[in-house]
């Protein structure tokens, strides 16, 4: 299709109202097309007529009138219904009426009425095909009868039981097209309705679909933001618990020490005592506190991975813990630690935490804490191993959760938090932690790092 | 040197400023406390106006981060922008324990960053070492 041919002049003829649908436009195209060719014959040949001085006894002015009408019927209402309705009826009474003077039933103009149920049945639809069926038919039968009766016809020497004949002939022909356009067009709607609902479910489908993906969307949209929210209120937390939590301990730790000094004179050795175990819960909700967000800011997005001297950072936890190291009179055997890639601020507290807890659980007279490391193909794997006072078996799984203890503060001071902080970190770094521990003996810690750590994944 | 040492703390917690007190009242360095209890003041003492017509030019500015109204890192820009007010250290003191406080601190060139002890021995050890780094082993530009 290209456009010049979709610009001519059976366009214009169309009615707009039968340009939307293009079956409608298509058999609006035919009817118009017809319409004029017939008109433009019938004219011609009454003007030759009228040129040649032949006498024009035929119809022809009639037949102009009502093609004309047709054709203002179908402008005017933009329907085909009446186009189809009265192209059938023009072409009956019009070729009936010719035949009257062209041979009676005899008449191939007879034979031509058959267009008349065709006409409507293309262009008005299935029902007009068939009411002008049966007005043919009823047509053919009346003619039938006047003509075997009356003897209307112009033609002479009409044999007896032809009409019959032609009768019969007339009435099976024009039901059998009809059978066959019926079938064909019931077909064909069904088809064009099979095809139109597909369509109309494929576009519902496609609308629900759209509807699904933003509702979708909308929803995503939605917990991003949400998350986003709780993670600016968890960071929100964390300032809060560095400041607003710590001031006011420090309040009361600081004056109770004051009122300690202050007042040394005034207060008794149980008022002292009461005053030391203030002094001693405070420090305690204070380390809780800051290991506790040491906990939370685990794992916040802004840490990158780093080449980082390993044995720089673990010397300076050592100087760290050089005190209980003192106190403890204890040894330690540390080989040169390799430089690994990891976050260089967390690998640290690692070593911090289990070397302090090597010392803390241990009673031994003179501590000895091994660490050492291994270089695997994909991961580091090291080991921090002490003569302290061991895990029993039941509890060497427990140990990694938050806030989890093994002994009484009395016992051991701590909060619990040590070895969980350890396993994040382990687990930043796609390492693995696990023990060995003999109660009374001794216990070994192993942990291991991946070689294969990305900023960008 | 006859002259006492002056310092600013601005500070807005009536228990800080007596733990501060009592921490300088230790010390061995002759010493006056001016305390202020917000920004705005801070800048008024330094400014030298509304009321403030009167006091010395601190040695030393002690710098809280959480307070109403105008907070010490706008207290510090303000300072570390005019040239006179630049060249008194100004020490950050507070509770937070923040990384991003401390690294803002730093970007707005204060000049050593605090956090106040739990404990009130350790705060005690905290000033005193503070007068004796400041006060004792730097030396600064002549007053005049």
């Amino acid at each position: 299709m290209n456009h010049q041919s979709s610009k001519g002049i059976l366009d214009i003829l169309v009615p707009e109202k039968l340009k939307k649908n293009p079956a409608d436009f298509r058999k609006a195209k035919i009817l118009m097309s017809f319409l004029v060719v017939l008109w433009l014959i019938l004219t011609l040949s009454y003007i030759l007529c009228i040129v040649l001085v032949i006498d024009t006894d035929m119809p022809f002015g009639w037949s102009t009138l009502l093609l004309a009408l047709v054709s203002f019927l179908i402008y005017m209402t933009g329907s085909l219904k009446y186009g189809g309705h009265g192209l059938a009826f023009l072409l009956m009474f019009v070729l009936g009426g010719l035949s009257t003077q062209s041979g009676g039933i005899y008449s191939m103009d007879l034979a031509y009425c058959i267009m008349s149920p065709l006409i409507a049945f293309l262009l008005a639809g299935k029902r007009a095909g068939l009411f002008w069926t049966a007005v043919l038919i009823l047509f053919y039968i009346v003619y039938f009868t006047l003509e075997t009766t009356y003897g209307i016809s112009f033609l002479e020497g009409a044999k007896v039981g032809e009409p019959n004949y032609f009768l019969i002939v007339g009435i099976l022909t024009t039901t059998s097209i009809c059978g066959i356009i019926w079938v064909y067009e019931t077909e064909k709607n069904k088809y064009e309705d099979e095809l139109h609902d597909a369509k109309e479910n494929l576009t519902e489908l496609n609308h629900s679909l759209e509807q699904k993906v933003k509702e979708r969307t909308i929803s995503l949209e939605k917990s991003n933001l949400e998350l986003t929210r709780s993670n600016e209120d968890l960071e929100q937390f964390a300032y809060v618990a560095s400041h607003d939590l710590q001031e006011p301990l420090r309040m009361v730790g600081n004056f109770v020490q004051l009122l300690e000094e202050e007042y040394n004179d005034k207060l008794d050795d149980e008022g002292k005592e009461y005053i030391g175990y203030a002094v001693n819960g405070v420090t305690r909700m204070s380390v809780l506190i800051e290991e506790l967000l040491q906990y939370s800011r685990l794992g916040k997005k802004n840490h990158s991975y780093e080449k980082v001297d390993l044995d720089k950072i673990v010397n300076e936890k050592l100087t760290d813990l050089s005190m209980i190291i003192d106190q403890k009179n204890a040894i330690i055997n540390k080989p040169v630690l390799p430089s690994i890639i990891c976050v260089p601020g967390q690998i640290g507290i690692i070593f911090y935490n289990l070397i302090n807890n090597a010392l803390k659980f241990n009673e031994s007279i003179q501590p000895k804490i091994d660490i050492d490391f291994k270089e695997e193909k994909k991961y580091w794997n090291f080991s921090i191993s002490d003569n302290g006072i061991g895990i029993a078996p039941e509890y060497q799984k427990q140990i990694f959760e938050l806030f989890k203890r093994l002994h009484r503060k009395e016992e051991y001071s701590g909060t619990g938090i040590g070895l969980s902080i350890c396993k994040k970190i382990i687990n930043y770094h796609k390492g693995e932690i696990g023990l060995d521990s003999t109660v009374g003996k001794g216990t070994t810690f192993h942990f291991t790092i991946s070689k294969n750590l990305d900023n960008h994944e | 040197m006859g002259l006492p040492i002056e310092i600013l703390l601005v500070e807005d917690n009536e228990g800080d400023i007596i733990l501060t007190k009592k921490a300088f009242e230790r010390g061995k360095i002759m010493n006056r406390l001016h305390v202020v209890k917000n920004g705005q003041d801070a800048l008024d003492f330094l400014y030298k106006r509304n009321g403030h017509e009167d006091v010395p030019r601190p040695d030393l500015i002690l710098l809280d981060l959480n307070m109403p109204k105008m907070n010490g890192q706008d207290v510090l820009k303000d300072i570390k922008s005019n040239d006179d007010l630049k060249m008194i250290p100004v020490i950050v003191l507070t509770t937070s324990n923040a990384d991003e406080d401390i690294l803002k601190s730093y970007q707005l060139q204060a000049s050593s960053y605090i956090r106040k002890p739990v404990d009130f021995k350790q705060f005690g050890t905290v000033i005193q070492t503070l007068q004796d780094y400041w006060f004792t082993i730097v030396k600064f530009p002549s007053k005049n």
